[in-house]
């Protein structure tokens, strides 16, 4: 009976460890629904990238500093997602180094040129502009293309 | 000899049944990572060997892939992706299968059937193309829409008129969302369609339903209110 018991728990456990990841396919159709996305939303993102499990945003934002992609950004969580941001993570993420300006200087600015340059993103206003959470998705598509993310 | 003639009878009406079935039917061949399906508000995991009905949302989540069998047909769907399969039938001789590309990339492989006229098409916010027997990669969000053709080719018809024939290394390519293609006017009862939209792009404009579990679907969803839509058919067609 124990058992039993036992091999029930070890496959209970077993299959909920198999099922997908349904949270995090809700927040991205949820998220391709805002109008602006947040800083939150990219650094999740992110995380799911790199193959993690999103634990919440301050660990998450410590998990992507240490892989060198949010390094130095103290930003909140909720606080609007420029396109700057996203280029820059997103530069680092890739380790972008076909930019002159951005190699040299790593800004924003020249890493939302050297995104664009790698068709990563599109010519379409300035590092300064906010980001829809239908463009940070297509960005992460985008991401995800150049570094080979399919399973 | 009744009783046989019954059994034969009723045999041979349930192997028509499952053959027309086949033909129509929508299946999960693999899943690679986070996919999930709706068929109404809500979401549920999308598992191998699952049996999709016409009217299904498809959604893969960060690399993740789903591959479709519909009828003789298969269709990849690559990570970030949403779409849906609004219509996949076989009537009299026709294989028509309709899908609405909401938002990533897909890759679908139409077979070219000889006693069968295959109709496939995909809807994207662009132009219209007719396909005959290719292999054909479809991406489309708001930064523009782009067809390929890794094999075969096909007719690229945007609403400008502007007829392009696609195959091999050539793909079109359309930026952005053109206000000339087609406008909807963002109004929750009314919407104007471009007198030039084809009937297969006014249907695609109805099929975009909203991401998010508790949106479900609506007749002018965040899709269709987004400003200058245009719209793409991809209509691939045999003789």
């Amino acid at each position: 009976m124990k058992i039993r018991l036992l091999l029930l728990c070890i496959i209970c456990a077993g299959s909920t460890l198999l099922a997908q990841d349904m949270g995090s396919l809700a927040f991205i159709n949820d998220l391709a629904d805002k109008k602006t996305a947040t800083f939150g939303d990219a650094v999740k993102l992110f995380v799911v990238t790199l193959d993690r499990n999103s634990a919440g945003f301050r660990q998450d934002l410590n998990v992507l500093k240490k892989a060198g992609v949010a390094t130095g950004y103290d930003i909140k969580e909720k606080a609007p997602l420029r396109k700057g941001v996203v280029a820059r993570m997103a530069a680092r993420y890739l380790k972008l180094d076909d930019s002159l300006w951005y190699d040299l200087f790593g800004t924003e600015r020249y890493a939302f040129r050297a995104c664009v340059a790698a068709e990563i993103m599109i010519v379409d206003g300035s590092e300064w502009d906010t980001v829809s959470g239908e463009e940070l998705i297509e960005i992460m598509r985008r991401v995800g293309d150049r570094s080979g993310g399919e399973q | 000899m009744k009783k046989y003639q019954f059994l034969a009878i009723l045999t041979t009406a349930i192997c028509l049944f499952s053959f027309s079935e086949a033909f129509a039917r929508i299946t999960v061949v693999s899943v690679k990572g986070t996919a999930a399906f709706s068929e109404g508000r809500k979401w549920s995991p999308l598992q191998p060997n699952m049996e999709l009905k016409e009217g299904t949302k498809v959604s893969t989540g960060v690399k993740s892939t789903v591959v479709l069998k519909l009828n003789n047909n298969t269709l990849t769907i690559r990570p970030l992706s949403m779409l849906k399969i609004y219509e996949n039938s076989m009537n009299k001789g026709v294989n028509n299968t309709k899908i609405a590309l909401r938002r990533g990339s897909v890759r679908a492989q139409v077979a070219k059937g000889e006693r069968v006229k295959t109709v496939f098409k995909i809807a994207t916010p662009v132009a219209t193309s007719s396909v005959r027997g290719t292999i054909e990669d479809a991406t489309t969000s708001l930064y523009g829409t782009t067809f390929g053709a890794p094999q075969g080719n096909f007719d690229v018809d945007p609403n400008n008129g502007q007829t392009s024939n696609i195959s091999g290394d050539l793909t079109y390519d359309q930026e952005g969302n053109d206000a000339e293609s087609g406008s909807l006017v963002p109004d929750s009862t009314t919407q104007v369609y471009d007198p030039n939209i084809s009937s297969d792009e006014r249907d695609g404009m109805q099929y975009f339903g909203s991401d998010s579990a508790e949106g479900g679907d609506s007749t002018v969803d965040t899709f269709d209110n987004l400003p200058g839509n245009a719209r793409v058919t991809i209509g691939i067609q045999f003789p």
